[in-house]
C-alpha cells in the first residue's frame, strides 16, 4: 500500500541535527551506527514483505508448498491478468516502491508479484517461483549444496515473512524454501483462486525425486498404471505436496521447472477467458488422475502456471 | 582535542554504508530473487494420455499397492521408495466452516 494516512517525513534541519548528535560521545555514534545497522540496513526505506499467513498461526507443515512469487515485467499486465481470471485484489507490500505487490483471495495472501525490468530486445521468459516450506533454511542449504544444488539466493530473513533462500535443484529446476515466521497455512483443501498442487517436471523425476526426499523429507510413492511415464508424488504429514515427471517424450529439450496450479471451478471456462485475457493455453483442458481437468496456462507475459479442478467428496468417493 | 573516535565513528559509518549496498542493492533492494528470466518455450510439449501429473484421489492405494523395484529401464530407484503398506496419500480435505487461511 502506498504512503497513505501516514504522517509526512519531516528532517531535521542541518544545525538542530548537528546540536543533537553533539549532545552525544564519539564513542556513543559508534554504537548507534552499530545497533542501528543490524537487520534493517539491507532493507529499503519503508519496505516491508508480508506475512504468508495472516492471522499468524504456530502450525509448520514442511514441505508444503505454501507460496509462489512471479516475477514479471509487467506488474500491472499481470495485475490485470491474474485479478480478472482469478478474482485476486492486489496491495502493493512497499511503502516507497512499487516493485512488489500480494495476491489476495477475500482476506487471505495467495501470492506475490515481483516487478523486473527486463532488457530491451531480450527474448525471455517470466516464471513463478514456487516456495517450499521448511523449518531451518541454514539447514536445507547445507544439505541442497551437498547434493547437487545450486544456491541463487542466499538465505535471507525478512521481517514478517521469515528466511527464504533459493536455489537450482541438480537438474536446473528453481525453488526457494522459506521459514515462516507466521506459520504455514493449515492443511485445508484449498478454496478456489488458490494454489492446490504443484508438478516438478524434470528430465529425470527419480533422481530428482531422491534428491527433494533428502532436502526437504518427503515420502516418495511411484503411482500405478501412468502407461510408462512415471509420476511421482512426494508428499509429507501424510498429504500429497506435489509430483515428479519427467519430461513429455516429445519435448526433452525443455528445461526442469516447477509448475503450480491454482484450483478453479471450471478448467475449460477459465482456459477459455485466460485466452481472451491476452493468455495462452499450453496444454488443453485434459482429465487427469484424481478425474478432474487441468490445463496449463500462459499469461500474457510467458509465466507458466495450472489450473486444476478438485471435486473433493464426488470424485473421491466416485473413484473408490 | 582527540581526533581518534571521530574517524572511528567515520569508519564505521562508511563500512555500514558498504554492507548497505551490498545487502540492499546486490540482490536489487531486497525485492529481487537474483534470478534472471528465461528462455522462452516454443512447445511445451504434448502431453499424452498417460501423461499425467495430478494429485492421487483420496483412497488410492489404500488396501495396499505395488512398490515397483526399478525404474522404468530397469536402474534402480534413486529415492527410497514409501513401504507398500501405507496408502499413497491424497489432498487435504474441505475445511469443514470458512476456511481461516489456507494456500
Amino acid at each position: 500500500m502506498k504512503n497513505r494516512g501516514k504522517p509526512p517525513l519531516i528532517l531535521p534541519s542541518k544545525r538542530r541535527r548537528r546540536q543533537r548528535l553533539a549532545r552525544y560521545s564519539p564513542h556513543a555514534l559508534i554504537a548507534m551506527l552499530l545497533v542501528g545497522g543490524g537487520a534493517p540496513i539491507a532493507q529499503p526505506l519503508g519496505f516491508q514483505w508480508p506475512a504468508i499467513v495472516q492471522p499468524a498461526s504456530t502450525e509448520h507443515h514442511a514441505g508444503k508448498i505454501v507460496w509462489a512469487d512471479l516475477i514479471t515485467p509487467d506488474l500491472d499486465g499481470a495485475r490485470r491478468f491474474y485479478g480478472e481470471l482469478f478474482g485476486w485484489t492486489f496491495h502493493d507490500a512497499a511503502a516507497n516502491e512499487a516493485d512488489y505487490t500480494v495476491a489476495y483471495v477475500g482476506r487471505q495472501p495467495v501470492a506475490g508479484l515481483v516487478h523486473r525490468a527486463m532488457p530491451a530486445g531480450e527474448k525471455r521468459q517470466p516464471a513463478w517461483l514456487t516456495f517450499i516450506a521448511v523449518r531451518d533454511v541454514d539447514a536445507t542449504r547445507r544439505l541442497a549444496l551437498a547434493h547437487g544444488a545450486k544456491i541463487l539466493a542466499e538465505p535471507r530473513n525478512y521481517p514478517n515473512r521469515g528466511t527464504q533462500a533459493v536455489f537450482a535443484d541438480p537438474q536446473g529446476a528453481v525453488f526457494a524454501v522459506l521459514a515462516s515466521s507466521a506459520g504455514d497455512p493449515p492443511d485445508v483443501l484449498p478454496a478456489p483462486g488458490k494454489w492446490i498442487w504443484s508438478s516438478l517436471i524434470t528430465r529425470d523425476a527419480d533422481t530428482d525425486a531422491a534428491f527433494y526426499q533428502t532436502v526437504i523429507g518427503y515420502d516418495v510413492f511411484e503411482t500405478p498404471g501412468a502407461q510408462g511415464a512415471q509420476h511421482l508424488v512426494l508428499s509429507s504429514d501424510d498429504f500429497a505436496r506435489a509430483s515428479a515427471n519427467p519430461f513429455p517424450a516429445n519435448a526433452e529439450h525443455h528445461r526442469a521447472h516447477w509448475l503450480d496450479f491454482i484450483r478453479v471451478a471450471n478448467v475449460a471456462d477459465t482456459a477459455a477467458k485466460a485466452g481472451a485475457l491476452g493468455g495462452r493455453v499450453l496444454v488443453e483442458p485434459r482429465t487427469d488422475r484424481h478425474g478432474g481437468r487441468i490445463a496449463v496456462l500462459e499469461d500474457p507475459a510467458g509465466a507458466r502456471f495450472g489450473v486444476m479442478e478438485w471435486v473433493n467428496g464426488a470424485t473421491a468417493q466416485g473413484a473408490k | 582535542m582527540n581526533a581518534r573516535p571521530y574517524g572511528l565513528a567515520v569508519l564505521s559509518a562508511v563500512v555500514l554504508g558498504a554492507g548497505c549496498v551490498v545487502g540492499g542493492a546486490g540482490d536489487g533492494g531486497g525485492t529481487r530473487y537474483g534470478i534472471g528470466f528465461y528462455e522462452p518455450f516454443d512447445n511445451y510439449g504434448s502431453w499424452g494420455p498417460g501423461y499425467l501429473v495430478g494429485p492421487p484421489r483420496r483412497y488410492e492405494g489404500e488396501h495396499g499397492r505395488e512398490v515397483p523395484d526399478d525404474r522404468p529401464g530397469g536402474l534402480p530407484h534413486a529415492y527410497h521408495p514409501a513401504p507398500a503398506s501405507h496408502p499413497i496419500p491424497s489432498l487435504p480435505a474441505e475445511p469443514r466452516e470458512e476456511e481461516p487461511n489456507g494456500r
